[in-house]
């Protein structure tokens, strides 16, 4: 076998080669998290833990995607870069571009990844750090929410009435406090609940960054 | 070019962020970071175990691994890259391990031939070649694996392995030098 033929025969056979199963990511992050930093406690969260987790495995899944069709990365200038740093806004950073659909997609993309990420791990966190890190950390999603509402994201109706949702979830655990805490968490699980957020959030998930590639 | 830098580096800020809050117990960023390098870390040590569980048990002890020594993490390389060397790392010693096990069942049993045999019936040349690629040793599957399997570039074997980029390249011309050797039969066909 020459050079060339063997080299046709890696390009095309070897990407095949032990094919990966999806990874079961919250299996996997359960062991870690335990490991690393401590058990998680409480039984409050638990009856909607179970369907954030796989959310949050499709979620994983969607980013991927579509970071890798399309315009990945965040810039300086980036609308998310901007919120975080108390900047002019996501309206403001996409005024004038021509090309909507890569910075819409890469911000809302990363946006839903750190609400997955801050809604599984809220019922550890809220436990654990009293210092309000996890509180901060909603906060600065609820910043982002507010300018995503107001950017041509919302233009889509359903991400929009998701966005309103996720606006008032966010809020409340922004106000969540130690003195109140049970009845508080209360609240917020049945504000998921009522809402039916999260599968929601999860379709939103699956679908917006292949929707979102033009 | 110049923005792909600056996207780096907005990159590695946040990573630094996140860094910082993970060695402060914070949860919420070590599921960021998770999020972020786990699949990729779960692709390659599933590709050098080939097996569900040991990539399973390899890639979470990657990340216990990495947490717990998140404090020696320089930034000299990027943060993926660091992890994708203690993954691999974490992978070859335990297939080691693995493998001495099953050594000593397969000493206990009468074990079938598990060697690779040019003259034994394949489907067809993909097959061949998986199973080829399968039977080189180590150091040169591993360099296989990551090159022409996951795509990563010679530089990025060779910080993640501790090697030379040239030694990388040389132990793929070798391996490849090999496989030709074993699927020559076959492709006279």
């Amino acid at each position: 076998m020459d050079d060339q033929r063997l080299d046709d025969l890696m390009r095309d056979a070897a990407p095949g080669f032990r094919e990966p199963p999806p990874p079961p990511l919250e299996a996997m992050w359960s062991a870690i998290e335990r490991e690393h930093f401590g058990p998680v406690r409480g039984t409050l969260w638990r009856r909607w833990y179970g369907p954030v987790v796989g959310m949050a495995a499709t979620l994983l899944i969607g980013i991927a995607i579509g970071r890798t069709t399309a315009n990945p990365v965040p810039m300086p200038g980036d609308p998310i870069v901007a919120a975080r740093s108390g900047g002019s806004g996501l309206a403001g950073a996409l005024d004038g571009s021509d090309d909507i659909a890569g910075p819409y997609r890469a911000v809302t993309s990363r946006y839903l990844g750190q609400a997955v990420a801050l809604l599984v791990s809220l019922p550890a966190s809220s436990e654990y750090n009293a210092d309000g890190k996890m509180v901060e950390r909603a906060g600065e999603l609820l910043s982002t929410t507010r300018l995503l509402l107001d950017s041509p994201a919302a233009d889509d109706p359903e991400l929009k009435v998701l966005l309103d949702d996720l606006e008032l979830v966010l809020a409340q655990v922004v106000r969540l406090s130690a003195r109140r805490h049970d009845q508080e968490m209360e609240l917020i699980t049945d504000a998921l609940e009522e809402r039916d957020v999260l599968p929601r959030l999860q379709n939103a998930v699956t679908s917006f960054p292949l929707s979102a590639t033009n | 070019m110049q923005v792909a830098l600056r996207a780096e580096s907005v990159l590695q800020k946040d990573e630094r962020r996140l860094i910082a809050l993970v060695l402060a117990g914070d949860r919420v960023a070590g599921r960021e970071l998770y999020d972020a390098h786990a699949a990729r870390v779960y692709r390659l040590v599933f590709r050098l175990a080939g097996d569900e569980e040991l990539a399973k048990d390899f890639t979470q002890e990657t990340f216990i691994r990495a947490f717990g020594r998140l404090h020696e993490f320089r930034g000299d390389a990027a943060l993926g890259t660091w992890l994708h060397s203690i993954a691999v790392s974490v992978a070859l010693n335990g297939m080691r391990k693995q493998r001495r096990f099953r050594q000593r069942e397969t000493d206990l049993e009468d074990a079938p031939d598990v060697a690779w045999n040019p003259n034994r019936g394949e489907p067809d040349l993909r097959a061949r070649l998986h199973a080829a690629i399968a039977e080189l040793s180590e150091i040169y599957r591993t360099v296989v694996i990551m090159h022409d399997v996951e795509g990563y570039t010679h530089g990025d074997i060779a910080r993640i392995l501790g090697i030379p980029e040239g030694t990388s390249k040389a132990r793929l011309s070798a391996a490849r030098a090999k496989l030709r050797e074993r699927l020559a039969d076959f492709m006279k066909e």
